[in-house]
């Protein structure tokens, strides 16, 4: 999934959120963000919604994988909030 | 073929995987889509009676008529209220199945063929006529309009939304959605009085050349949010129109190619003559526009020409977008060509002007430069590729690189200033009234002229077999106007003649050289139809030079072009920022990447993010072919802030 931001002219770093309805719990590997080595923070998908942190011109490219784990256990980062 | 027609009260279904047509054949009217639907929901049910109905094939002739005032509605043409069924057979080969519907006016001499077909698990019809005059009818059949899909009775709700994809010059792809009063159809309550409507309708269409320089030719029909869709798709690369109307309270949709009146279109059929109409494709979903993007993604990959770039998506290097700007030679692109090699690109292909000896960078009158009314002869310039190899020093520097060398062409347009111009016959170029057509400095070629193929393939076939090329990037900058009436029967069946020999000549093309790879582009995205996208595998989407305004663009364009197929510009810069560069490389991540700017200039902090884009989007790009595009915040307007698009891929990653 990719998401761009610009927003020159507000300027800053925004919490941005994401409606993901139909993904259900999901893993949240960043793959290009143009950070060296990518080193942004590992979001989450809680409750439907994937919330970044993206800077005024921005963009990321995420691989969102429902594979939580191999073993089918859900690690409780991404476990549905009840 | 089944000899006797179903009693009218009886409708006979069509039935696809979960989509379904039932139609009619009343003895006493045309044959006629009674409702349509997929799962459980169904597009029917708005107006009453047998008026609300409209011809499977809608026909108008010059002169004519209509059936009662349609106005400048193309609904109720005498020619086509005059057939009657006749026969029909269903039939499927592999997972494609046909349903064909023979109907005829005897006393007219006139038999129409229509063929639906449908491919098991996708919910879509494609639907195409063919149109026959009796050998022995004694005078030519003078078709000025014939519906390619008509369809009466759509519900007239206040949830229904109509979806339209205004395509401007890079700012292409640019869909909304509207309730029908946003486009100025309004509920006059007439009906009521005894009127079929309000006499008035939603119209878009493409007169000319370009057939998406204004629209693309898709349009869709939504019943409340997140359900019923019906999405149409006009698969043409020249004229083309729907409309849509009120009718006995429900609504009409009619799609067609050209017509007589917004295409300056007629076509004489003559005695023992066929005619096909240009095959429209429609999509059913009951999950919305993403359901119905779902669907026609699917449609357009089991449809088209099968080639292996659909599979491999090989990075593209063009040296044209805000890097060179049609001004190349050996000395600038031998380090593009290294840095290109460098940062994983897998074709390098040379842009304009490699065959002009002025200077690119310097626009000449009319604002372009030297190469632009100097095209059509396609020899290598030998000031800019001077020495003994010329052009071959940079195309063997390509390939010992381990990159696949293209060059650009614009194959259906001939400068003024070109040899070219003189030196084929007048008859192989579009005319108006006995003057040759000439458009911004170009002539345009007729490709239903054997004159103009034999020395486009000549020069083709020659540039091949010279230089090793598998690539070839096929332009179109110019919009030659409503056709050509050297030769034809109207301006617009000259153009529908032209668009047509076009197709045929490109797959003639692809045959004879099964391993190139043809990008169609068109001033970027002015010809974006299924009729090029199901030949050419790889589309360019747009010329946008600021890499700010690429999102909107790259996050929409899926809903018309298979990812795999849609190409979008990473101009990665020497001057920009780590941000700008990072904004320009990703936008094309999910798709397919044009690589271009000065990278050859980039310090080797920024050529190593190049070439980390590169290696991230290579980890994935298996994926693309077999993804379907998910807006996960809505198709994007043009002035959003926050833009974003999902491919859900076939296990389930977005």
């Amino acid at each position: 999934m990719l998401t761009w931001r610009r927003e020159e002219r507000i300027g800053g770093v925004h919490r941005i959120a994401i409606p993901l309805p139909d993904l259900g719990p999901a893993h949240v590997e960043v793959l290009f963000a143009g950070d060296a080595a990518d080193p942004r923070p590992a979001w989450d998908v809680q409750d439907g919604v994937l919330e970044m942190d993206l800077g005024k011109l921005d963009s990321v490219l995420v691989r969102l994988s429902r594979r939580v784990d191999v073993s089918g256990a859900v690690p409780a980062q991404y476990r549905p909030v009840a | 073929m089944h000899p006797i027609a179903p009693a009218a009260e009886r409708t006979t279904r069509l039935a696809g995987t979960r989509a379904w047509i039932d139609w009619q054949a009343p003895a006493d009217a045309p044959v006629r889509i009674a409702e349509l639907g997929v799962g459980r929901s169904s597009f029917a049910g708005g107006g009453e009676g047998e008026e609300r109905c409209v011809a499977l094939v809608g026909i108008e002739t010059l002169g004519g008529g209509k059936v009662g005032t349609a106005g400048k509605r193309h609904v109720d043409g005498v020619a086509g209220q005059r057939l009657r069924y006749r026969s029909h057979r269903q039939s499927a080969s592999g997972d494609v199945h046909r349903l064909e519907i023979e109907q005829a006016d005897d006393e007219a001499g006139l038999s129409v063929r229509s063929i639906i077909e449908h491919r098991d698990g996708i919910d879509a019809f494609r639907f195409r006529h063919e149109l026959t005059l009796d050998a022995a009818a004694k005078q030519p059949t003078p078709l000025a309009y014939i519906s390619s899909f008509a369809l009466a009775g759509l519900p007239w709700t206040s949830d229904a939304r109509l979806w339209t994809a205004a395509n401007p010059w890079s700012a292409e792809h640019r869909w909304r959605a509207a309730p029908l009063s946003g486009y100025g159809l309004h509920d006059s309550g007439m009906h009521r009085y005894g009127q079929r409507g309000t006499k008035n309708r939603i119209a878009i269409g493409s007169a000319g050349a370009w057939s998406s320089s204004e629209y693309l030719p898709m349009g869709a029909l939504e019943y409340g949010e997140g359900e019923r869709v019906l999405l149409w798709e006009v698969e043409h690369n020249g004229a083309w129109q729907f409309e849509i109307g009120d009718r006995v309270g429900g609504l009409y949709l009619s799609v067609a190619g050209p017509s007589d009146p917004e295409h300056q279109w007629h076509h004489y059929l003559g005695p023992g003559e066929t005619f096909a109409t240009v095959p429209v494709t429609v999509v059913l979903s009951d999950t919305g526009i993403e359901g119905a993007a779902a669907q026609a993604t699917a449609h357009r990959r089991a449809l088209r020409r099968p080639h292996q770039d659909h599979e491999t998506l090989p990075v593209v290097f063009n040296d044209f977008m805000n890097c060179l700007m049609a001004d190349p030679d050996t000395e600038k692109l031998l380090p593009l060509v290294e840095a290109a090699a460098a940062a994983g690109a897998e074709v390098f292909c040379i842009d304009a002007g490699w065959f002009d000896d002025d200077p690119g960078s310097e626009p000449g009158p009319g604002g372009v430069p030297g190469w632009w009314d100097s095209i059509g002869a396609w020899r290598e310039s030998a000031k800019r590729f001077p020495g003994e190899r010329g052009l071959a020093e940079v195309i063997d520097r390509i390939r010992d690189l381990g990159m696949v060398p293209g060059l650009w062409l614009e194959p259906e347009c001939v400068g003024v200033h070109s040899p070219t111009a003189d030196a084929l016959p007048s008859a192989a170029f579009f005319h108006r009234d006995w003057r040759r057509v000439s458009e911004w400095g170009r002539h345009q070629l007729d490709f239903g002229n054997a004159s103009a193929r034999a020395f486009v393939d000549e020069r083709i076939d020659e540039l091949i077999a010279r230089y090793g090329l598998g690539y070839l990037k096929f332009d179109y900058n110019i919009d030659a106007g409503i056709g050509t009436d050297l030769n034809s029967d109207s301006a617009g069946d000259g153009l529908l003649s032209h668009n047509r020999a076009y197709l045929v000549w490109l797959e003639k093309l692809l045959e004879r050289h099964p391993g190139l790879t043809i990008e169609n582009c068109a001033a970027g995205g002015s010809r974006t139809d299924q009729a090029l996208l199901s030949r050419l595998p790889i589309q360019s989407l747009t010329d946008q030079q600021d890499h700010r305004l690429m999102p909107p663009i790259a996050a929409a364009a899926p809903l018309a072009v298979p990812p795999e197929q849609g190409a979008v510009w990473a101009y990665p810069q020497p001057e920009f920022t780590d941000a700008e560069n990072t904004f320009t490389l990703a936008s094309a991540l999910l798709g397919r990447v044009h690589l271009s700017g000065r990278i050859d200039l980039l310090d080797p902090a920024r050529a190593a993010l190049v070439k980390r884009a590169m290696d991230v989007y290579k980890s994935y790009r298996h994926v693309l072919p077999t993804a379907i595009p998910r807006w996960p915040l809505g198709l994007p307007a043009w002035d959003d802030g926050l833009v974003c698009l999902a491919l859900e891929a076939a296990d389930g990653d977005w």
